[in-house]
């Protein structure tokens, strides 16, 4: 199937080619245009993946949190090193079925720094035991707990570190408050000037009714220091506000490009993996690759497709302990989505289905209680990006794409260990 | 490694080492576990 957009930008004729994921000229006969390899983004098929609910607790008490405050369904459970140990084993064998060498750790709560001991402790059995794997860390924090010492373990073992800031202080403060009430912004801020180069951290915003404006304050998160930023709408956000937020980001697309023309550079997540994805001619056929090469374990031990879905049953995978049950439940799950023609009718009808991958299984389970549906919110937010993007890429000379890129190369490098240990 | 970067229509002006580059340089960044969906 032909997928196909045509667009106008500065007087000249563009085409997006949704199946090679490609823009080109419009008079450029397909013919006379390099062969393309269209192949499919950094995706693998077996588990490469394991997001550690670490703890179900948490300093603060965010109204909007999906887990109930860090809570789950179960107060206070910790996981234990023997659990996660053997989840790390249970990895590493899947990994070495699959002669893979590479492995991803990501530490998760409640606030997973509340269990940094855990968290040192893990790592080093990793580097002892493993230390033949590329393994590479990340991590989801309040940020209000990160002292120098903290920060110091992160940036040493190139730790991928995404912080929770949603806007100025005062934006920030309205949802994001300690247990006593007051707000925590002062005190990210404070965990931020704890590491030696914090453009490696990635601000994460979360969209809500009193933020929905996201070009007016992103200046004021880029003045903090960080160099990336990644944003998520709140899917109870209320239309008016995400209505506000669509023209939002429409005007932050523009700031973004013209930015990277004065020689501004920073990432936007969401941006730049559409950006990359358009330079290497690379589809995306899943979302984030949840239940099959990610996968989330649960404070008390039990794996679910992402720590979304942590504490509801229906989505449990079964018990670290009891494998014969997590594969046959695996299986079944991948046969459901091994390709993207089985997902629904919209999105195959999409013509930018490939440089999408599809909806947020939570996000759509949220909002309409099946989890491979479309949501017409996220298709707006999600096509809004890409048309911009586009746009902006081709008002982009080559030198500022190339600028571009390479900063992206350069930036991603530093959170990312070599290739051969 | 991947196979070819042979590939723009429009030019983004990086050689194919560069390109190769930034692919492995995307494999953490981009991937699994975006936490982009839901709330919180």
């Amino acid at each position: 199937m032909k997928r196909l957009k045509k667009f106008l930008v500065d007087g000249q004729k563009y085409i997006f080619d949704g199946e090679k994921v490609q823009i080109r000229f419009e008079n450029e006969c397909e013919g006379l245009v390099k062969e393309t390899k269209t192949l499919n983004a950094h995706r693998t098929n077996y588990l490469k993946t394991i997001c550690l609910v670490l703890n179900n607790s948490c300093n603060l008490g965010c109204e909007y949190c999906f887990a109930n405050k860090g809570q789950y369904n179960k107060p206070n459970e910790q996981m234990s090193f023997e659990t996660a140990r053997q989840v790390i084993d249970s990895l590493v064998t899947e990994i070495r079925k699959n002669s893979g060498k590479e492995m991803s750790i990501s530490f998760f709560g409640g606030e997973p720094l509340l269990s940094f001991e855990l968290i040192k402790k893990i790592v080093d059995y990793i580097e002892s035991y493993y230390s033949d794997y590329l393994v590479h860390y990340m991590i989801t924090t309040n940020g209000t707990l990160i002292t120098k010492e903290i920060a110091e373990f992160m940036e040493e073992n190139k730790f991928d570190i995404m912080i929770s800031i949603d806007g100025t202080q005062e934006q920030h403060d309205y949802y994001r408050k300690f247990l006593n009430g007051y707000g925590s912004y002062l005190k990210v801020l404070g965990g931020i000037a704890n590491f030696q180069n914090p453009k490696i951290l990635n601000a994460r915003i979360t969209i809500t009714d009193i933020n929905s404006d996201i070009c007016s304050y992103i200046d004021s998160i880029l003045d903090l220091g960080v160099g990336r930023i990644t944003f998520a709408v709140d899917y109870n956000i209320s239309e008016v506000a995400f209505q506000n937020f669509i023209i939002s980001l429409k005007n932050l697309i523009e700031k973004y490009f013209k930015d990277i023309a004065k020689g501004k550079l920073y990432d936007i997540t969401n941006f730049s993996r559409v950006i990359i994805n358009l330079a290497l001619n690379q589809r995306n056929l899943s979302h984030c690759n949840a239940g099959i090469s990610y996968l989330a374990v649960s404070a008390d031990g039990k794996y679910y497709r992402c720590p979304r879905f942590v504490g509801n049953e229906e989505f449990s995978l079964g018990n670290v302990k009891d494998e014969k049950s997590f594969n046959k439940k695996m299986e079944d799950f991948k046969e459901r989505l091994s390709i993207p023609d089985k997902r629904n009718f919209h999105c195959n009808q999409c013509v930018y289905v490939y440089l999408c991958g599809g909806m947020c299984y939570h996000h759509s389970y949220m909002v309409s209680n099946y989890e491979f549906n479309t949501t017409p919110r996220e298709c707006n937010e999600r096509i809004t990006i890409f048309e911009g993007i586009i746009k902006g890429l081709c008002q982009l000379s080559t030198k500022e794409r190339r600028t571009l890129l390479l900063f992206y190369t350069n930036l991603w490098n530093l959170i990312r260990k070599g290739e051969q240990k | 490694m991947r196979e070819s970067f042979e590939n723009q229509a429009i030019d983004f002006g990086l050689t194919s080492s560069e390109l190769e580059e930034l692919w492995l340089s995307s494999k953490t960044s981009v991937c699994e576990g975006g936490s982009e969906g839901g709330a919180g």
